[in-house]
């Protein structure tokens, strides 16, 4: 990186992390991650101490008030310092990080930034500022997949001059684009159960409803020879954390999961992405079969649409629109309150309703007529978001190659025609067919723990005569 | 009928509708107020103090719904329930073919034999990778305190780690095989990760064995509860009982106002002189007192109840075998709520627990077949 701003557009899992590990070898320096999303930070610093390294630490609001006391204390001895864009923000925060030489600043997940990316954070729009106060350290901007408009977005936020662009194609030859469409519910859970029961594990099937890929994944744990369990966010951490490690050991064959799954993942052997339900957008699409196939061998994406699934995530993203009278509620209350959690149930706005309105109470408080120009700004985004779900339409209708469409979308030069392309170029499924036998063996509790200690069963009967 | 609903269907019946649907909720979910310790211990209901600690209101609710909605819970006014005579049969047919958790000791454990259990888990992982002889994994338990007590333990250990594992191996072995080992090992087993072998969640066990969730964790939790019973004997399992001989049972802590009122008390001043000076009801004061009572075992409650009515409450209640104040009442007629609830409180205290001969039928109907599956 040579001490230049960088913005690095990598698949996950392609050693993002390493980008910041290695330099800060090299410099004995400081590298502060602002990383987004709780599970995936704690995921990457278990990644760190993987590798041996001790001197790690995330902030965040899982750390006990103790803890979080005596790391602050200690800041200054830690050689990675992951923190989410919360906590930076905190007045104590910015006191422990100015006893700190940060010579490298990451931003992880740095689409978040932009009000134009589906996973747009208000957070994330000070960081310009903290980049300021900790003396312009060299600034490291990761993010898996970003459009040439949100890329420009994140330069300005964080004030990179000029910086230095790793941009990976989006474009993975080694996996295959397959889409079905079907024209009611019930064959499109029949099809996935076929695929399930056929198609090359491990895989992961993505779901928008956390319900129904529980739902789903039980019956078809029970009906078919393959294992499966669903994840998501709303099992705790205890639970995710072994769902996870069977997968990656191979103790599963399929997950069942929302988009909360995969990025903390690193799993080369991924063979197949199945999407049951329409991703939000490009970004989210390309991000989530980019979990395929990362050792280079063949895999697949398939993606199965019922006509008018976009009907749902766009029904969706109107009830994430906030009324009027809500807007304006909230207004008068928020000069009276501070504690946001009763502001939500008062109003009834759900948890982005609310954190949406906080940040432009925050940015635009002086504005005239706030009210209509929050409404005005919220109309926006949905539009955008709209749009964003017009394009995953038209990945899926289009009647041109699916790897072009996607390359397209990137504003990539065309993909170089190749084999098992995608439904449209023409390709079969039985390369992608699945030709191992599912381990299903259940150890009993006897031999599940002589296993764990490594003790034969002799060593039992011996003690026991 | 949920295991959930069965559980909380018994819950009811100890409280024998003298108290609201919530007090069963915060006794479940392990709400630490002198209000809920006072309610489990005075009902004989302590054992199932936060055995679901997760619990959400809304799906408490529901469960009580569906008791309801199938008249076995029949409402006795806008807030208190109790157990119809349908109920009462349905509890015992459900716990005829289902496992009933004898061993729970919610009151007395649950926060230690949660600590046990995450240590338990994690010690088994490190020790397990370090046989196999690798030194990188993944830990399935991300509590710095869990993480900072193994480090010191393998630490602590050495050379001599691969003793301490055979050891370990062997006493676990040794409780899961003993004859009176309440259920299943695979409850706890199942669930331990070794190198290369992660732990099955409590999702996947419920589909293992067929039963729902909420078995799966009563069923865990009554092993683990069993377990750390039987760890206490130091002789016969040394290294298990050396991973929880730190862990003191927390005492419950008077509430700031029971503390102030407990002043006063020893400085002779009665009930209705504190409440007067405190600017509080007499009644406030009167629950202190049973706080009080419970909380401090050498706390006489003599100025308050004559000792020969003392006894006299006391047999009325073992005569009705229940603890129903207001029907005491009728037997006891000079004695106040007030009287009877200390003298329960007081009784219960040193018994630690109500004898019910209704649990104990219920555990009995546990047959040989729902115990090995
Ligand atoms: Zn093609």
């Amino acid at each position: 990186m040579a001490g230049k701003d960088t913005v690095a557009m990598l698949p996950t899992g392609s050693g993002k992390s390493l980008c910041y590990q290695f330099p800060s070898y090299l410099t004995q320096s400081q590298v502060l991650i602002v990383s987004p999303l709780l599970s995936l930070m704690q995921d990457q610093v278990e990644q760190i101490k993987f590798r041996g390294e001790k001197k790690v630490i995330a902030l965040n609001s899982f750390l006990a008030f103790k803890e979080r006391k005596r790391a602050l204390k200690n800041l200054r001895y830690y050689r990675f310092i992951f923190i989410s864009p919360e906590m930076l923000n905190l007045p104590e925060m910015k006191e422990a990080l100015s006893s700190c030489r940060i010579n490298l600043f990451v931003v992880d997940e740095a689409h978040c930034i932009s009000q134009w990316g589906p996973d747009f954070r208000p957070d994330y729009l000070t960081l310009g500022k903290i980049k300021e106060d900790l003396g312009n350290p060299v600034t490291l901007a990761l993010t898996a997949t970003a459009t040439v408009k949100i890329r420009a977005d994140i330069c300005q936020i964080l004030n990179m001059d000029n910086p230095n662009e790793w941009i990976y194609s989006v474009n993975r030859p080694n996996i295959a684009l397959r889409v079905d469409q079907l024209s009611t519910f019930k064959e499109k859970v029949l099809k996935l159960k076929g695929y399930i029961e056929s198609l090359a594990s491990p895989g992961i099937v993505y779901f928008s409803s956390k319900k129904l890929a529980d739902e789903l994944a039980s019956e078809m744990n029970q009906t078919t020879s393959k294992k499966i369990s669903s994840y998501h966010a709303g099992l705790e951490q205890d639970q995710r954390i072994l769902i996870q490690q069977q997968f990656i050991t191979d103790q599963l064959d399929w997950i069942f999961a929302t988009s909360a799954f995969g990025m903390g993942v690193n799993k080369e052997n991924i063979r197949t992405v199945i999407h049951f339900h329409l991703p939000s957008s490009m970004e989210a699409f390309v991000q989530e079969i980019g979990r395929a196939g990362r050792d280079g061998n063949k895999s697949l994406s398939i993606l199965l649409y019922l006509s008018k699934d976009e009907q749902i995530t766009t029904n969706l993203l109107e009830l994430e629109r906030p009324s009027i009278r809500q807007i304006s509620e909230f207004e008068k209350m928020y000069n009276t309150s501070s504690d946001l959690k009763k502001i939500e149930e008062q109003i009834g706005l759900s948890e982005v309703q609310n954190r949406v309105l906080h940040y432009y109470a925050k940015k635009d408080s002086l504005k005239k007529n706030w009210v209509n120009h929050v409404d005005q700004q919220i109309s926006t985004r949905i539009l955008e978001k709209k749009s964003k779900m017009i394009q995953m339409t038209e990945y899926v209708t289009a009647d041109v190659c699916r790897r072009q469409k996607i390359t397209q979308c990137f504003d990539e030069d065309q993909p170089v025609p190749q084999l098992l392309c995608c439904d449209h170029c023409g390709f079969a499924l039985d390369p992608f067919k699945d030709n191992q036998e599912s381990l299903n063996t259940h150890l009993t509790w006897q031999e599940r723990l002589s296993t764990i200690f490594k003790e034969s069963e002799n060593v039992r009967s011996t003690k026991n005569t | 009928m949920t295991y959930l609903d069965a559980i909380l269907l018994v819950c009811f019946r100890l409280f024998n509708g003298d108290r609201s649907r919530s007090a069963i909720f915060h006794l479940v979910s392990g709400k630490k107020t002198s209000q809920t310790i006072q309610d489990g211990h005075l009902y004989g209901a302590q054992d199932f103090f936060q055995i679901f600690p997760d619990i959400t209101r809304e799906t408490f609710d529901l469960s009580c719904a569906r008791l309801a909605h199938s008249n076995y819970l029949l409402q006795l006014d806008e807030q208190r329930w109790n157990v119809s005579k349908e109920g009462e049969n349905a509890l015992k047919d459900y716990f005829n073919s289902h496992h009933f958790p004898n061993h729970l000791k919610g009151w007395l454990y649950h926060d230690r034999a949660a600590v046990f259990w995450k240590r338990l888990l994690l010690l088994t992982q490190s020790l397990s990778n370090y046989a196999y002889r690798e030194n990188r994994f993944y830990p399935v338990q991300r509590d710095p305190e869990v993480q900072h007590w193994v480090k010191s333990v393998f630490l602590k250990w050495g050379n001599d780690r691969n003793n301490y594992t055979n050891r370990l191996f062997l006493e676990l072995t040794d409780l899961c095989s003993e004859e009176k080992f309440p259920d299943h090992p695979d409850f706890i087993i199942q669930q331990m990760t070794g190198y290369q072998l992660i732990g099955m969640t409590a999702n996947q066990l419920a589909g293992y064995f067929s039963i729902d969730i909420w078995e799966v964790h009563i069923r865990f939790l009554n092993s683990l509860h069993f377990i750390f019973n039987e760890i206490q004997n130091q002789n016969k399992y040394p290294i298990l009982y050396s991973m929880q001989e730190d862990l003191t049972q927390k005492e419950f802590v008077l509430t700031v106002s029971s503390e102030k009122t407990l002043i006063y008390i020893n400085q002779a001043y009665s009930v209705e002189q504190i409440a007067r000076i405190r600017n509080l009801k007499k009644s406030t004061i009167e629950d202190h007192i049973i706080e009080i009572t419970l909380m401090i075992h050498s706390f006489s409650i003599d100025r308050y109840v004559h000792h020969s009515m003392q006894e006299e409450i006391w047999q009325a209640a073992a005569q009705l075998n229940n603890k129903r104040i207001k029907e005491i009442k009728e037997m006891v007629p000079d004695a106040s709520f007030f009287q009877i609830r200390l003298v329960l409180v007081s009784k219960g205290r040193m018994e630690s627990k109500w004898k019910i001969p209704y649990l104990n039928t219920l555990g009995s109907g546990l047959s040989e077949m729902v115990k090995k599956k």
